[in-house]
């Protein structure tokens, strides 16, 4: 059955040449009636091939068909109710408590940035997206491969078109709200819709030359146990960080996760990766969101639920909601705000690499909830970091003004290594009631790196539950990660939190200190019972 | 240590209409059902099971309740399942140690060793009758392999073999939009 589109009927006539090839509706017909009003220069219907596998006779209920429509100026209506951007109490949050983007749009507005929303479905026909819709979208969906990745039922979850609102939904053009960085460019890779391995792989190198960010509101689910990511997904980050825009990096940012404190977004091998942001969620008075992990590989924060709503965005059908919530809401703001940077790079300076944006989006944070007791200050002299915070939350502005003038640290292949080598402990981790902790040492021989970048720990561990464990890394100028922290898991079938089985934990909290010394792994068993040892355990060292 | 494999039986799964169950967060292709007629295998091989993940050896368990159901109809979770559906089409559901439900939907994706020209694959592949899909990278491609267990058996085969740098399946896994 062909579910009627309630689009306007002047969204069917287009006035750019993206748009003609992008924007559809729904029913057949090809758009061909005439225009009621709108543009003083409406073109001729153009005839262009339906997007592959949405043809007649496919399984979908949306049929699309090419039209075109005329691209509007004017006030965006619920510009005034997104407190995500500009929070003013509207929610019945703290004026203030936003992403500080007002700031940031005089210089960037993310022109010439593409961004790949890895996600389900994205209704890159939605009047608030499809101007910014360039060619590259891809979709993995069975029956419709190599198609657009557009949603196929009208019952459809909106998660992915929802993703890409935040993050750039065409501004001043009459509709809805705006994105965070609402020029950029969208491509849509819906390959959630399948999650098979070889899909998440492809859409995560696809086009890494043209696509700068990659968008990932999604992870391992929320159980608490340790999730692997697998090889094929470290392959691709590795090579979008080494290869990706000729070199300076692809960007990744990924959701730092929605299992609140019981669970530890270093857990997550999606999110604790180098070379990946990962994104907490603070809510509108700037406080950490329920949901929201801890994590030492967490960087930045932003908003993901307000008090009495959640963040207005674009939803299907041609839509809004303003109930969208999570690490999936926060996630798309920092891509956003990642496109306004490398928009807002002179041309005449080298490139932003993906060290760059690191660092800029460190030490350009604000120190959301400053009174919270478990913010320190960095020992590297990077400001403050939090567990629930990483460097807090993520200034558009500040980050704005940081990325035009940054000197830049260089890629991959300027970042130097260091590498412990595997340390065989083979010491048992004492059970409660004792209390004390497993305390091992290593000693670093880093002269090269003066300033660490990102920290990886592989842990293995023995142990009747490894759920038990508090994990700590303290380095050598005496500041510490907490990596993982004890917590029972809900993985469905059993209470298992899964195994520390050479498991890499990663930490962004030593921003700049110096590697060279000894470091400090401390195990602590809290909870009587079960029993186990530490195996070995390394250190591996980036920076400058 | 890696743990090496035993030998694999296929398992062959026959049953008939079966209601999906919603998962809830991804609209699923891999949409599971509960098992009800498979032909369970010997304890022993099941303790097995597991695949290589680049150099590391992960084990797997078999859930023996539900099945993945992979045919191109599935795009939606609300969909059902209809009575005689080609049993080609559903692979057996497997949870590895983080409790993850995974799945083998079909195809391998082999790597080969640095410095292997893509002739030489082509020729390397040919030569053991494995049935190229698609260069999916520089040095990895994807080879055609039935939907379900058997899937698993090969890779770990050719894995084992020491041709190639790795060789995996095409998994589906669980995961969350968040």
């Amino acid at each position: 059955m062909t579910v009627p589109h309630p689009l306007p009927t002047w969204i069917k006539y287009a006035a750019t040449a993206a748009a003609v090839q992008l924007v559809v509706a729904c029913g057949g017909g090809g758009g061909a009636g005439s225009p009621e009003v709108l543009g003083t220069t409406i073109r001729p219907v153009e005839s262009v091939a339906a997007p592959a596998g949405l043809a007649a006779g496919s399984a979908c209920d949306l049929k699309y068909t090419i039209t075109q429509h005329p691209v509007l100026t004017g006030a965006d209506p619920l510009l005034a109710s997104q407190w995500h951007l500009h929070n003013q109490g509207q929610s019945g949050g703290k004026s203030g408590e936003d992403i500080r983007v007002a700031g940031a749009w005089p210089l960037a507005k993310g022109e010439g940035v593409i961004v790949g929303v890895i996600d389900d479905s994205v209704e890159l026909v939605h009047p608030d997206l499809a101007p910014n819709v360039v060619p590259g979208s891809v979709s993995f969906r069975p029956g419709n491969e190599g198609g657009w990745p557009v949603p196929c039922r009208a019952a459809e979850d909106d998660h992915g078109t929802a993703v890409a609102g935040i993050l750039l939904a065409r501004d001043d053009n009459g509709r809805g709200g705006s994105g965070v960085a609402p020029r950029a460019s969208l491509i849509g890779y819906d390959a959630l819709s399948t999650s098979l391995d070889l899909h998440l792989y492809e859409a995560l190198t696809r086009d890494n030359q043209r696509v700068a960010v990659y968008q990932n509101s999604w992870g391992s689910p929320d159980t608490g146990a340790v999730s692997d990511a697998g090889d094929l997904f470290s392959q691709a980050i590795s090579r979008g960080i080494n290869e990706g825009r000729g070199g300076l990096g692809s960007i990744f940012v990924f959701s730092g996760g929605n299992g609140g404190q019981g669970d530890n977004s270093n857990l997550d091998g999606f999110a604790n990766k180098r070379g990946v942001i990962a994104v907490c969620a603070v809510d509108d008075h700037g406080r950490r969101a329920e949901f929201s992990e801890p994590g030492a590989n967490l960087l930045v924060c932003a908003p993901g639920v307000g008090s009495n709503k959640g963040v207005s965005t674009t939803a299907l059908l041609g839509d809004y909601r303003s109930d969208f919530a999570g690490a999936s809401a926060a996630t798309p703001m920092v891509s956003g705000v990642v496109a306004l940077m490398l928009s807002a790079r002179p041309s005449t300076l080298e490139a932003l690499t993906w060290r760059d944006v690191q660092l800029i989006l460190a030490g350009t944070a604000r120190r959301n909830d400053p009174l919270d007791p478990l913010w320190t200050r960095a020992a590297g002299g990077s400001g403050w970091v939090h567990p629930f915070y990483g460097y807090g939350v993520v200034d558009a502005e500040a980050a704005v003004k940081a990325a035009r003038t940054w000197t830049s640290v260089g890629g991959s292949a300027q970042q130097k290594r260091c590498d412990s080598g595997v340390k065989i402990a083979g010491q048992a981790i004492p059970d409660q009631p004792s209390g004390a902790a497993l305390s091992v040492n290593l000693k670093l021989d880093c002269p090269g790196i003066s300033r660490i970048e990102f920290v990886e720990i592989e842990v293995t561990t023995e142990h009747s539950y490894h759920g038990d464990l508090r994990i700590d890394l303290t380095s050598p100028a005496g500041f510490s990660s907490r990596l993982v922290d004890a917590r029972r898991c809900y993985t469905a079938g059993s209470d298992s939190c899964g195994r520390y089985n050479g498991w890499r934990f990663g930490t962004q909290r030593h921003l700049n200190e110096s590697a060279q010394g000894v470091w400090r792994l401390d195990v602590t068993d809290l909870k009587a019972g079960d029993q186990g040892a530490l195996t070995q355990w390394r250190v591996i060292v980036h920076g400058r | 240590m890696a743990v090496e494999p035993k030998d694999l039986t296929v398992l062959h799964q026959r049953r008939r209409a079966i209601r999906l169950l919603s998962l809830s967060g991804l609209g699923l292709v891999a949409a599971l059902a509960p098992l009800h007629h498979a032909r369970s295998q010997p304890v022993s091989t099941l303790a097995s099971l597991g695949w290589y993940d680049g150099d590391r050896w992960r084990p797997l368990a078999l859930v023996a309740d539900k099945v993945a159901d992979f045919s191109p109809s599935r795009i939606s979770q609300t969909s059902v399942i209809e009575t005689g559906q080609p049993d080609v089409l559903r692979s057996a559901v497997l949870r590895d140690e983080s409790g993850r439900l995974r799945a083998l939907p079909g195809g391998l994706i082999v790597r080969f060793r640095q410095g292997t020209t893509a002739q030489q694959a082509r020729e390397q592949l040919a030569a053991l009758g494995l049935k190229v899909s698609r260069q999916i990278g520089e040095d990895q491609w994807l080879i055609e392999s039935p939907i379900g267990l058997e899937s698993l058996r090969r890779a770990n085969e050719l894995h084992a073999s020491g041709r190639f740098a790795n060789v995996q399946p095409n998994w589906w896994v669980e995961r969350r939009l968040r």
